[in-house]
């Protein structure tokens, strides 16, 4: 893979659920090191075409090349092995609430280990460690051992981000991760985001719901609009103008 | 309107089958006056001693626990597969499910019993292939209602489908994979009594030969026994699935449960299988299936009425106590505890002691039969119409009471009607539960298919086994598919 190559791909991505049409012609290059906020009314697209992106669902039609590997004709088996190298972030934190915030960052290792878990010790004592660093990283060492489910919003969405750092991923991508969250939260969740996406020189894609904490956080913002890429801007060039008009009723 | 249709049509079935069955009877229902004859002759009850009592208590349980081992194993396994399996995996492990529910325990118990000789084996094996699929149904039930969103997030972190399933399924539905487990140790721990009668091991066994023998003072005792252990079980196994088991006693408990396991394989003697000769030429015993001249449709349109008319009868008396039984319908706390502890007690009284008392006092065939599971019916749907009566959503019947309705005309105008879809599902499921009891009661005495199939095992004819065997599975088979379109339908 050559150095400038992109990342991910998009090549005429369409995403039909019965007749509606989720994403439209999307067409989309991000490069290494880029943080790309995705803004765009509810049912936009957004969490779709992330969800393509990770290879969780598959395109109607069109071309998708992610990391090198081309999505749309992957197997299975191919898959797996390019999603262990994408990190996720839900809205909802998704964890596994009655396992421990331990253990829950451990089974982002689960992509390069072969065969289940039952509990944390049958975890190799390396990913143990390294699941314990990310907590701490996130600042949650002393609740390490406390069941997800007992966790607050904010920490239970760090130890997600701590299970997707446990899988040492090249492209981290959230789904509104901070929607959920009160606004404090929210800031620290972002700014941990933001301060991992630098120092990692991760890729990230991320939408957000708000525009100030995009402008704050992102590179470059991508404006979607009824499944089509509407604005397409580097932060230093976003007007209000446009974004007015991804959010605005009117064409 | 199709609820209530069905309901009708149900009650109908039920009420033509009683008739049916009490008209045939006729002139031998005297047994009635027995009843004060029989009594005398089983008083005082004769328990034979502590060390015998604890012995066949120890075999039943034994029996019973790697029952539901077998069950929980393979169920399981079938459930995982029906659930996070690919296409083909998940639809072949579906079918399997269903043709293990509907593989009729008793039945399979006789044709074990030829291949590894009287003991406990065949009731274990007869007993976990049926019940696996009754477990496994539960459990695909239970993996499905589990929260996707943590399977989705190791689904991105390229996890596979059975590391996911350990992961982020297993931890959600242990505690309701328990449940179901000693829920059906409970019906397992009913069924192999029953089983006794044709040749296994434990209390059941002990019964049949006291009452073969018409040593009833022994008999009964024996059915006391049984009752209490029956009792026993459920209380424990009801507190255990109420309020988990804590987190910090999981290690002692499965390492008891392993001991457990242990003790059971040793005290049960699964391991002294009896293999008679050559399997080959044993199985050419079972083949092609033949009615040999015995009525066996005639016999089984018997069962078959033996389980509507029971339906229909408990549900005369489930339907008002399980409504007083339920909390938003109960006129005061004295009547819900006392009705709840009516269905708590009767729902505990094991089928086989309800069959052989109802047997010795009004005499053997299918009366009898439909009186035993009647009562026994009217605790388990009183159970089931109180819990789901507790679960209707109260406005409609608030606002009943709100414009002046008394209690009745609420609970007529409102939560009874709401109940109609409920109450017929649960109807279904007593009706396919008492189909299967039906047939095993037959065996102790109760008429039908299951005394053809005692004939079939004490004359050997093998071949006859196999036809009741398909007989029932069809019946069963197509009461489940009926019955999961209707309730479908009504919903
Ligand atoms: N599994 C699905 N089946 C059918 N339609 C779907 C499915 N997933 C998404 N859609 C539809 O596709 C469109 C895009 O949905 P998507 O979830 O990507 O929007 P979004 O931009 O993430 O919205 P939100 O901000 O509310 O999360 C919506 O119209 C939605 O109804
Ligand atoms: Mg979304």
């Amino acid at each position: 893979m050559a150095a400038e190559s992109p990342v991910v791909s998009l090549r005429a991505v369409t995403k039909m659920f019965g007749s509606a049409r989720a994403l439209d012609e999307v067409e989309l290059e991000v490069r290494r090191g880029e943080v790309v906020v995705l803004l765009g009314r509810s049912g936009a697209g957004k969490s779709t075409l992330l969800r393509h992106v990770a290879g969780l669902q598959q395109a109607t039609s069109g071309g998708l090349t992610v990391l090198g590997t081309e999505v749309s004709t992957a197997r299975e088996r191919e898959l797996r092995r390019l999603r262990r190298r994408i990190g996720f972030v839900f809205q909802g934190f998704q964890l596994v609430g009655r396992l421990s915030a331990l253990e829950n960052a451990c089974s982002g290792a689960l992509g390069r280990l072969a065969g289940p878990r039952l509990g944390l010790a049958t975890y190799p004592r390396a990913v143990r460690r390294l699941a314990a660093e990310q907590l701490d990283r996130v600042g949650l060492s002393a609740q390490a051992y406390q069941r997800a489910d007992t966790l607050s919003g904010g920490e239970q969405q760090r130890v997600a981000i701590a299970r997707a750092l446990v899988q040492q991923p090249q492209i981290l991508l959230a789904d509104e991760p901070v929607a959920a969250l009160d606004p404090s939260s929210a800031t620290t969740v972002l700014e941990l985001l933001r301060g991992i996406a630098r120092e990692e020189q991760l890729t990230v894609i991320c939408s957000l719901h708000q525009v100030a904490p995009a402008l704050s956080f992102a590179t470059r913002v991508v404006g979607l609009r009824s499944g089509r890429v509407f604005s397409d801007q580097q932060v230093s060039e976003v007007d209000e103008e446009t974004l007015a008009r991804v959010y605005g009723a009117a064409e | 309107m199709r609820a209530r249709f069905a309901l009708i049509a149900l009650a109908a079935l039920g009420f033509w089958a009683l008739a049916d069955l009490t008209l045939k009877a006729g002139p031998s229902l005297g047994g009635i006056g027995q009843a004060g004859g029989f009594l005398r002759r089983a008083w005082p009850l004769d328990f034979p001693p502590l060390g015998e009592i604890l012995t066949q208590v120890g075999r039943t349980m034994a029996v019973v626990l790697l029952a539901t081992l077998v069950s929980v194993l393979l169920g399981g396994a079938l459930a995982v597969a029906a659930t996070v399996g690919r296409r083909f995996t998940a639809g072949a492990s579906r079918v399997a499910l269903t043709a293990a529910r509907a593989l009729p325990d008793v039945v399979l118990a006789v044709i074990f019993i030829r291949f590894f000789g009287l003991g406990a084996l065949p009731a274990v094996l007869a007993m976990g292939l049926h019940s696996a699929g009754m477990v496994g149904r539960l459990y695909a039930a239970a993996v499905e209602q589990a929260d996707r969103g943590p399977q989705e997030a190791l689904r991105a972190v390229g996890a596979g489908r059975i590391q996911t399933f350990c992961t982020a399924v297993l931890p959600q539905v242990a505690p309701s994979f328990l449940s179901i487990a000693l829920y059906r140790l409970d019906i397992n721990l009913r069924i192999s009594a029953i089983l006794g009668y044709v040749g296994s091991t434990g209390i059941g066994t002990e019964l049949a030969m006291a009452f073969g023998r018409l040593d009833y003072q022994r008999g009964m005792a024996w059915a006391v026994v049984l009752f209490v252990l029956c009792a026993l079980t459920e209380i424990s196994s009801g507190a255990i699935r109420r309020h988990g088991i804590p987190a910090r006693l999981c290690k002692v408990v499965a390492v008891g449960g392993v001991l457990a396991v242990g003790w059971a394989i040793v005290a049960s003697g699964v391991l002294e299988v009896d293999l008679a000769g050559n399997w080959l030429e044993t199985l050419t015993l079972f083949w092609p299936p033949t009615t040999a001249g015995a009525e066996l449709g005639t016999a089984l349109l018997t069962t078959v009425q033996v389980a509507l008319a029971a339906t229909a009868l408990g549900a005369l008396v489930a339907v008002p106590l399980g409504s007083v039984a339920a909390s938003n319908v109960a006129p005061n706390r004295f009547v819900y505890f006392v009705s709840r502890a009516v269905v708590l007690i009767v729902r505990s009284i094991p089928e086989l002691v309800l069959a052989v008392l109802f047997l010795l006092i009004a005499g053997p065939g299918p009366v009898a039969a439909t009186l035993a599971l009647a009562v026994g019916a009217s605790g388990l749907l009183g159970k089931l119409v109180a819990d789901s009566t507790e679960q209707l959503p109260p406005s409609p019947a608030l606002a009943l009471r709100s414009v002046g309705a008394s209690r009745l005309q609420t609970f007529f105008g409102a939560t009874f009607r709401q109940g109609v879809p409920d109450l017929v599902s649960n109807l279904l499921y007593q009706l396919d539960s008492n189909l299967r009891a039906a047939t095993l009661l037959g065996i102790v005495g109760g008429g039908g298919i299951g005394l053809y199939l005692l004939q079939a095992m004490r004359t050997r004819e093998y071949a006859v086994v196999t036809m009741i065997l398909l007989l029932l599975f069809a019946v069963v088979l197509s009461l489940e598919l009926l019955a999961t379109r209707l309730v479908r339908r009504i919903r």
